[in-house]
């Protein structure tokens, strides 16, 4: 059964955000957490792409806040386990936009070319890579009749030999259990909204970008001067 | 220099120069990136040779001797058999032994079959 489980998602990003462990030169989060953006995976990745840092999935989505959450967003969007799809883009690009395998398979989805255009997706597109490497997890659970059997998403998802499909299907159950356990958090998807690390002096409501200059002083502020204070 | 006779010498000329993976000695079977267990590496971490070529994923990919500097080779990868996915990639590729190679200095090593 295709589980809704955004309502048992525990907002954590905050909490795992500020611990980038592991990272590479292929490791690398979007810009923004906005299903709606055109960023090229190329844009983003000047050393090209290779072998990102793998690791828990947790430490995964603590490196691609943004990632992770535009994978929950694009889950929830098709009626796919966010858990699911969180454990399918760590196996797979380690959910990095500049994960790329020796054949040339691109993205956090790891989305081929033609899978991709299938789907009216272009791969080389962060939001495209990750809704149609979603699109393709959902048309997996409608073939297999829900989203319980691993192994049969592995035939469908994966698609290759026998021993990947193993691997596809030992490394995804193994993610799930990890974030299925209990009080184990998970993002929540980030509504087009980029995820923004807090720090000292920050304020916790509103999204006002802070300038990198002060402002001028306008006319109407009363200018005091040293020692009137 | 032909030390064989001249009807094989004809043969061998006309044949077709073999794809390197043919050549290549190296054991079928599944290999991962040296630093994944072989139970549960990712997908990027996983290839398999079936004697003429490289299977990753969907993609099956085949180095080719044209264009081959040193240890550099062209390296074809189609998704399955559709020639419309074919993409050229560049591989540095060293056989390490008949058991282990290097893509790129990524180092694969045979796992025991499923």
């Amino acid at each position: 059964m295709i589980k809704t489980a955004s309502n048992a998602i525990v907002i954590a990003i905050g909490v795992f955000a500020g611990s980038p462990a592991h990272a590479n030169s292929f490791s690398r989060d979007a810009q923004s957490c906005d299903l709606n953006q055109r960023t090229r995976l190329s844009d983003l990745c000047p050393n090209g792409f290779g072998m990102p840092a793998y690791g828990s999935t947790q430490d995964i989505m603590a490196r691609n806040p943004n990632i992770a959450g535009m994978v929950v967003d694009s889950a929830n969007r098709y009626g796919v386990d966010p858990r699911l799809a969180l454990a399918v883009s760590a196996h797979e690009g380690a959910m990095s936009a500049c994960a790329g395998s020796f054949s040339g398979v691109q993205g956090p989805m790891q989305l081929t070319r033609d899978t991709g255009r299938g789907y009216g997706m272009d791969r080389g597109i962060v939001s495209d890579n990750i809704n149609g490497g979603m699109l393709t997890l959902r048309d997996a659970i409608r073939s297999c009749g829900g989203d319980q059997n691993i192994r049969c998403l592995a035939d469908r998802y994966n698609g290759s030999t026998e021993s990947q499909r193993q691997r596809w299907t030992s490394d995804v159950t193994q993610r799930l259990a990890s974030l299925n356990q209990p009080g184990q958090a998970a993002p929540t998807g980030c509504d087009g909204q980029a995820q923004c690390i807090m720090g000292p002096g920050d304020f916790p409501s509103g999204r006002t970008p802070v300038a990198a200059t002060p402002p001028a002083p306008a006319a109407t502020d009363v200018m005091v001067g040293v020692g009137q204070v | 220099m032909c030390l064989t006779t001249l009807a094989t010498c004809a043969l061998l000329a006309a044949a077709p120069p073999p794809a390197a993976a043919q050549a290549l000695d190296l054991e079928r079977g599944s290999y991962v990136a040296s630093e994944f267990s072989c139970d549960t590496a990712p997908s990027l971490a996983s290839m398999d040779f079936d004697g003429r070529a490289f299977i990753t994923g969907r993609s099956v990919c085949r180095l080719e001797t044209a264009g081959r500097q040193g240890d550099t080779y062209n390296v074809t990868c189609m998704e399955g058999n559709n020639t419309a996915s074919r993409e050229t990639q560049r591989w540095q590729f060293k056989l390490v032994s008949r058991r282990s190679f290097s893509i790129n200095g990524t180092t694969f090593r045979m796992c025991p079959a499923p």
